[in-house]
């Protein structure tokens, strides 16, 4: 059985690497570069997602540049021309007879763990492998050295996605008053809800609440549900029971509370906390950083570092200007303004 | 101290208004109770050295240096004062629309109690019209026009100490358009040993700055441009009386850093910023931290773009080229410009991201590495 899954497995494996272009359909042949293009562009925006968020100087980026040129240098093909022609001899009718439902004789199997071993460069290719993992990994130490704490830290939470992470995009800025967090509203809202309503609907909002949570991060065991439900309830007395002022002081430590919801986010926390990721670090430095998809991206950012000039200045006096006490009148008469608010109103007709 | 009914009625016999009055005193009365009846408590009697009492029932200001003159009935410019029969009121009194706990660093302050929470209390209303202001919709509104809670001083200070605070932060709109409500919380909040800090544009007269700097130990002033022009036409007000501002705050002995939000193609040009830096180490000093914080396109000039990251850098560098030791850059993380250098073994003695604090590694305000003793309010 694990013979046959070990076919299965190699076979695939080759249909998918073998240069299979002379066997292509023109249509194929263009969906793959399509597919081929789709894939490249999701990455580098990935990329540049990660170098918006993570403001690199100029000495890191060119660090980085020649890390990645040296790491993509070291990168081997598992095997030459030559080993390709054997290996499609070798392996076109053991394939035909897999897809016929037939079993294979003990030379075939040979063959296909040949083919395998091929596949991973042989003895050779073992130890190639082994030595480009330490060079890797002596690659990534290098460029872990050069990053701050703070960027570290930033790698760290970082997870790759096509929408730049809002704490990357838009962090929350100095004298900012406006900053609530989606579960600080939802609290919100939560108080907003006349208490009738909440009466009646208490048992169907919570259990929708139950139900979210389960589709993005699995279902509650059964007496896990049952202490989520009661967790949840508690939450809404509470958060309905405070006075305004009490509420705005202790809107962020509820929010803190409804984190058990996001299960994977606080998951990742809980390990964070025992100290369990820093070769998270290192394993991403060596995914993104040395991607030698990273070399142009962040070459063109070094040209418009370099290049970079402030823009000429605003003619203030063509802008729509500040408002500002007019000679010496800075007293604002509530009826004149009610009258220009009225006269603003559109008429009834 | 607010009036009571009695009060006010009798004042306005004693001013001998009476029969030759067109209102009634039930219409005054009325008058009153409509401000008092939306919320008894948000009426505070601007104090008598911060206005006079003119012919006419007409009110004059002198809080900031508009100076507004009110006839009975207006309102300042700041939103928050009123001219009652005669009588300057503040409106900006227990009722912040904002209440938040946020880490000090958030005001911004890097030099000033690090890593401490703050409870930041702001009420509608302000003396600026700027033009990319970030809260307009509570600056930009009266008071009583907000969803506001109802917290008196004590409150406020209860507050403080429930949620641990060791700073009480008057931020998010102009401390000087809630001047009284301040002085008052302030006041109480120093007999607790609980620290005040503003964040302000500091467009005020002096007389009330020095009397803001008895109760004040911290102020974060935005030094938003150096150029009359721009103070104009995109923030509505004066360079001048900004700068005397500082020198108040100086000479006071209180904690000051400065922020300056830099504007893409308004206040960004090199020269200026040379200039705002130059003045900044002759009149304040080389050791006021210096803040450059980047532009976010925001309510009337949503068409500009974010602060390029190099324009802010080379802010930056000018300012350490001065001389200046201490600068910042705020709204970009992560980044350098976050962290306190040493300015004598040039050492990391604070890693920040953005607010957060990573690694502090000053011992009570000194360099563990050479001693270099950094200023700063440190406990």
């Amino acid at each position: 059985m694990t013979g046959k899954f070990l076919l299965v497995g190699v076979a695939a494996l080759f249909a998918a690497s073998l240069p299979f272009a002379a066997w292509s359909e023109d249509d194929k042949s263009v969906s793959d570069e399509c597919e081929k293009g789709v894939r490249e562009l999701r990455c580098d925006i990935n990329l540049l997602n990660l170098i918006n968020g993570i403001n690199l100087n100029t000495h890191q980026m060119k660090h980085i540049i020649a890390a990645a040129k040296t790491a993509d240098n070291e990168s081997v093909s598992p095997f030459n021309a030559a080993d390709t022609e054997q290996l499609m001899k070798t392996l076109t009718p053991i394939v035909n007879k897999i897809e016929q439902g037939a079993s294979l004789s003990e030379e075939e199997m040979k063959a296909l763990r040949k083919a395998r071993s091929a596949y991973n460069g042989g003895e050779n290719g073992a130890k190639a492998s082994k030595a480009r993992k330490e060079n890797l990994n002596k690659l990534a130490k290098g460029v872990e050295e050069i990053l701050f704490e703070s960027q570290k830290q930033v790698l760290e939470d970082y997870k790759p996605c096509l929408i730049p992470p809002k704490n990357l995009k838009d962090p929350v800025r100095v004298g900012q008053a406006n900053d609530s967090s989606r579960a600080v509203n939802m609290l919100k809202k939560l108080r907003q809800i006349p208490d009738k309503i909440i009466d009646e609907k208490r048992g169907e909002i919570i259990e929708a609440a139950i139900e979210r949570v389960e589709k993005h991060g699995g279902k509650f065991k059964e007496e896990e549900r049952v202490q989520v439900k009661q967790k949840l309830a508690d939450i809404i007395k509470k958060t309905r029971a405070m006075s305004d002022v009490d509420f705005e002081l202790n809107k962020e430590d509820l929010a803190k509370e409804l984190s058990f919801l996001h299960k994977i986010d606080y998951l990742e926390e809980k390990i964070k906390e025992l100290g369990g990721t820093r070769d998270v670090v290192a394993r991403k430095i060596t995914s993104f950083f040395l991607n030698p998809r990273m070399i142009p991206l962040l070459e063109e950012r070094i040209h418009q570092v370099e290049t970079h000039v402030v823009d000429d200045q605003t003619d203030l006096d063509k802008i729509s200007p500040a408002d500002k006490c007019k000679d010496g009148q800075c007293a604002i008469d509530d009826n004149q303004v009610q009258k220009a608010k009225n006269n603003q109103k559109p008429s009834k007709k | 101290m607010r009036q009571s009914r009695r009060d006010f009625i009798a004042n306005i016999g004693k001013l001998g208004i009476g029969a030759g009055l067109t209102l009634t005193a039930f219409d005054i009365l009325s008058l009153f109770n409509n401000a008092y009846a939306a919320n008894p408590m948000a009426l505070k009697e601007v104090a008598n050295e911060n206005y006079d009492s003119l012919p006419g029932k007409k009110t004059k200001c002198y809080i900031c240096p508009l100076n507004c003159i009110l006839e009975d009935g207006q309102t300042c410019f700041c939103r928050t004062r009123k001219n009652h029969a005669g009588k300057l009121f503040s409106h900006a009194y227990n009722n912040p629309c904002v209440l938040l706990v946020d880490p000090v660093e958030k005001t911004p302050l890097n030099h000033f109690l690090p890593g401490s929470s703050a409870l930041s209390i702001a009420v509608g209303g302000c003396n600026l019209r700027c033009l990319y202001c970030q809260n307009w919709q509570q600056s930009q509104a009266k008071p009583e026009e907000l969803k506001t809670f109802e917290l008196t001083s004590k409150d406020a200070v209860e507050g403080a100490k429930k949620k641990d605070c060791k700073v009480i932060a008057y931020t998010y709109t102009e401390p000087a358009s809630f001047y009284e409500y301040i002085m008052e919380i302030a006041a109480l909040a120093k007999e607790y040993k609980i620290k005040n800090v503003a964040a302000t544009a500091a467009y005020i007269n002096p007389k009330p700055m020095k009397d803001l700097c008895k109760v004040i130990d911290g102020f974060a002033v935005a030094l938003k441009g150096f150029d009359e022009k721009y103070y104009e036409k995109v923030l509505g007000s004066k360079l001048k009386p900004v700068l005397k501002a500082l020198e108040v705050v100086k000479e006071s002995g209180k904690w000051l850093e400065i922020t300056t939000l830099i504007v893409p193609t308004y206040n960004d040009d090199l020269t200026k910023i040379k200039e705002m830096c130059v003045w900044i180490k002759q009149n304040l000093g080389t050791k006021v931290p210096y803040h450059f914080a980047r532009f976010v396109p925001e309510y009337k000039l949503k068409d500009l773009p974010r602060t390029p990251l190099q324009t802010l850098e080379k802010c930056r560098d000018i300012a350490l080229e001065t001389g200046l030791e201490y600068v910042y850059l705020s709204n970009v993380a992560p980044h350098e410009g976050n962290d306190t250098f040493c300015p004598k073994c040039k050492g990391k003695v604070v890693k920040r991201l953005g607010f957060k604090i990573l690694e502090n590694s000053l011992d009570n305000g000194a360099c563990k590495k050479c001693g270099t003793k950094l200023p700063g309010v440190w406990n």
